[in-house]
């Protein structure tokens, strides 16, 4: 029973893990959403992202320039990513998928020869270390921050596709590409938009998820799982869906390690599949 | 008169030709025999989360080596390497793979418990001597023993023994303790020889948490932890989860809310990817450290350093004092027999090791040695880069034979 007097902080930390399961899930469903492709590869470009975070944190001792970094690198990541999926386009989509299984293999086996087997230590900015006591419970502040920090990039995300021109354009594409290429929009122009936006969103996750977990070269393998996860409860190319999915599995998840601790490494997993036969293009999916 | 002596420098060039003949052949031989390899296999892991310390335990294969510029008995060293991938199968296979193409005597194995027994089913069947050097489940050199088996780390019960008993003693302050296991064959082990400690230590045990491993986030175990106010947090993880563990301990500011945290196995690649800051302060269970400070150990880690430039983990060290102590005794008996090699490593003679005097103990073939708990250091107070750790406590307790159900069955297991 005393746990339940620490509900409040599950809660937080549930919402704490859910931004970082959003931020990584939607890039993962906007190039869905627009182009139809499941990128295998989103896991490996969020550990180079992390990468970025500790190998410019190592030269300059700045860890926020890596915010600014890991984005582009990533955009141009993403790009190159675009043109090799450019060329299978038309043939059946498990071609596609072989190819970013593939990216995904070589992108992780790049980072093993450039930075080692070894995982390198990187330490959260001495700004946010520490704890905030909120009265009832204390909650450290760097995680506070990542909630704020990820909220924002969500409302700055979602204002560009709900009130700019692109994005509509982008809007229309993930309804209809060929009746928007019809209109005179240059598509192509618009997914390779869409890809590095995508890939930049998996790095600037990378980059704020590295002092919490560390950085590995096998870390992308370990988050691609739970990506999916969040992005078939929301439902694949849903912005709002990647939102709610990562929220509530992140909740999920740390409210069952109090409750039921024996069941916690399965309840996500359960939770899919209740959605998959009860909804089955997610919560907020489309058919 | 002519016609004998035809015949008679008929005979003589025959005999001339048979006697080049076996000559050559005697010699061809003899030379094949000297130059026959020595095969060694080392089994590590090479690829994966523990790659790491997997190429460490092959870099301490090749300073033994080296030392004897691959020689032993006159005849070359073949030493064949193959990954474990950390997977039973394919360390089972391509074990007998090596054992069947090249008629391997004599083999490595280590890190991972999964791993080790998997290496020590081959010896067994393949009546060949294997050398654990980083294994830690009790099983293998006790319920799953082998005659051919031997194993240089301290094993679970004995960390639990060594490690937990004089720390806990050395601290009578602390009343309870929190659990968190890696839910896999280390942890599950680990956790069952330590409980026994605890209770017998008098501690009440607040919760046990079983965590999946390759867990990523160990935030709600921690809050779980917390809010259970326990003085001393006792966490049986290992390999990458450890690291995001201790990073994560060090986030949650647990060392302020606890008395004591520990984490029973560890070693230096883990350390360093853990940090210095997330270290301060917290405990570590080590088989060695590259400070320990004795001849063997600061002689090995020189080299080492001088080699690549990292200070070795304990597979590095593990794994040369294994080989060499193999390829000394091979050289002084003058055979590569193995029922003879391991009758030797039987008689329990001491030798200096890493941690001091060592030997294999006849009965179960576990090595003995010291355990240490080490205490990660202020920054402030390092003397050098990576003087991450200061030694805490330590202790050489090990299972008695009416403890261990180790029992050999001459040369059957």
């Amino acid at each position: 029973m005393a746990y339940l007097e620490q509900f409040p902080t599950f809660i937080l930390n549930g919402i704490a893990l859910g931004m970082i399961y959003f931020l990584i899930a939607i890039g993962l469903t906007i190039i869905f959403g627009m182009m139809g492709v499941i990128n295998f590869a989103h896991g490996a470009l969020y550990a180079i992202g992390a990468y970025i975070a500790y190998t410019i944190t190592s030269l300059v001792g700045n860890f926020w320039i890596s915010l600014v970094v890991a984005p582009i690198v990533l955009f141009g990541i993403g790009v190159g990513e675009y043109f090799l999926l450019r060329r299978l386009q038309g043939v059946d989509p498990v071609y596609q998928l072989l190819l970013t299984f593939g990216l995904a293999l070589i992108i992780q086996e790049v980072v093993i020869v450039i930075w080692g087997t070894v995982g390198k230590p990187l330490s959260i900015p001495p700004i946010f270390r520490g704890m905030i006591d909120f009265g009832l419970f204390t909650y450290p502040k760097y995680r506070i921050f990542l909630i704020f920090f990820t909220g924002i990039l969500a409302f700055f995300i979602w204002l560009a596709i709900m009130k700019t021109k692109l994005g509509a354009m982008i809007r229309a594409g993930t309804e209809d590409s060929e009746m928007v290429s019809c209109v005179g929009i240059n598509i192509s122009r618009l997914f390779i938009l869409v890809f590095g936006i995508g890939a930049s969103t998996a790095g600037i996750a990378g980059v704020m998820a590295a002092p919490i977990v560390g950085v590995e070269p096998f870390m992308g393998m370990s988050i691609l799982i739970i990506s999916f996860v969040v992005v078939v409860v929301g439902g694949l190319g849903s912005y709002a869906g990647a939102i709610l999915g990562g929220l509530l599995i992140g909740i999920i998840q740390s409210i069952f390690i109090l409750l039921l601790p024996a069941a916690a490494a399965v309840t996500v997993f359960a939770f899919m599949a209740i959605i998959l036969i009860v909804k089955p293009q997610g919560l907020l999916g489309k058919i | 008169m002519k016609g004998r002596e035809k015949n008679l420098k008929k005979i003589f060039i025959s005999a001339a030709i048979g006697l080049c003949l076996i000559g050559a052949t005697v010699m061809s031989t003899g030379f094949a025999a000297e130059q026959k390899p020595f095969y060694f296999l080392g089994l590590h892991c090479l690829s994966g989360n523990f790659a790491g310390p997997g190429e460490d335990g092959n870099r301490g294969c090749f300073i033994a080596l080296e030392e004897r510029n691959y020689k032993v008995l006159g005849r070359p060293i073949e030493y064949l390497v193959r990954d474990t991938e950390l997977k039973p199968e394919a360390t089972t296979r391509k074990a007998r793979e090596a054992i069947e193409k090249f008629g391997v005597k004599f083999m490595m194995a280590g890190l991972g418990s999964h791993i080790g027994l998997a290496s020590l089913d081959v010896a067994r069947d393949k009546k060949i001597l294997l050398l654990n050097h980083s294994s830690g489940s009790s099983e293998i050199t006790g319920e799953r023993c082998s005659r051919f088996g031997f194993r240089w780390t301290n094993d679970n019960s004995s960390i639990a023994k060594s490690a937990l008993t004089p720390f806990l003693k050395e601290r009578p302050e602390i009343k309870t303790v929190y659990c968190l296991v890696q839910d896999y064959a280390w942890g599950q082990d680990m956790n069952k020889n330590s409980r026994p400690i605890l209770e017998k230590m008098g501690l009440k045990i607040l919760g046990t948490d079983f965590i999946a491993v390759g867990t990523t986030d160990y935030s709600s175990y921690l809050l779980k932890a917390k809010a259970a106010k326990p003085d001393f947090l006792y966490c049986m993880i290992y390999g990458g989860d450890q690291i995001i563990a201790a990073k994560q301990v060090y986030e949650f500011e647990l060392r302020k809310d606890v008395k004591a945290i520990l984490f029973p196995w560890s070693g230096t690649t883990m350390i360093k990817e853990i940090g210095s800051e997330a270290c301060e302060g917290v405990y570590f269970g080590l088989q060695w450290w590259y400070t320990y400070d004795n001849d063997y150990s600061k002689k090995f880690t020189k080299k080492f350093l001088e080699k690549h430039k990292v200070y070795p983990d304990n597979e590095a060290i593990g794994a040369h004092y294994c080989l060499k102590i193999l390829l000394d005794t091979v050289e002084r008996l003058k055979t590569d027999d193995v029922k003879t090699i391991i009758l030797e490593l039987e008689k329990e003679k001491a030798v200096d090791g890493p941690t001091g005097k060592e030997y294999f103990r006849s009965w179960d073939h576990q090595n003995i040695k010291q355990f240490f708990i080490y205490r990660g250091k202020n920054l402030k107070d390092y003397k050098f880069k990576e003087d991450y750790m200061e030694l805490a406590t330590g202790g050489s307790l090990y299972r008695t034979r009416e403890e261990n159900p180790c029992r050999f069955k001459d040369w059957d297991n």
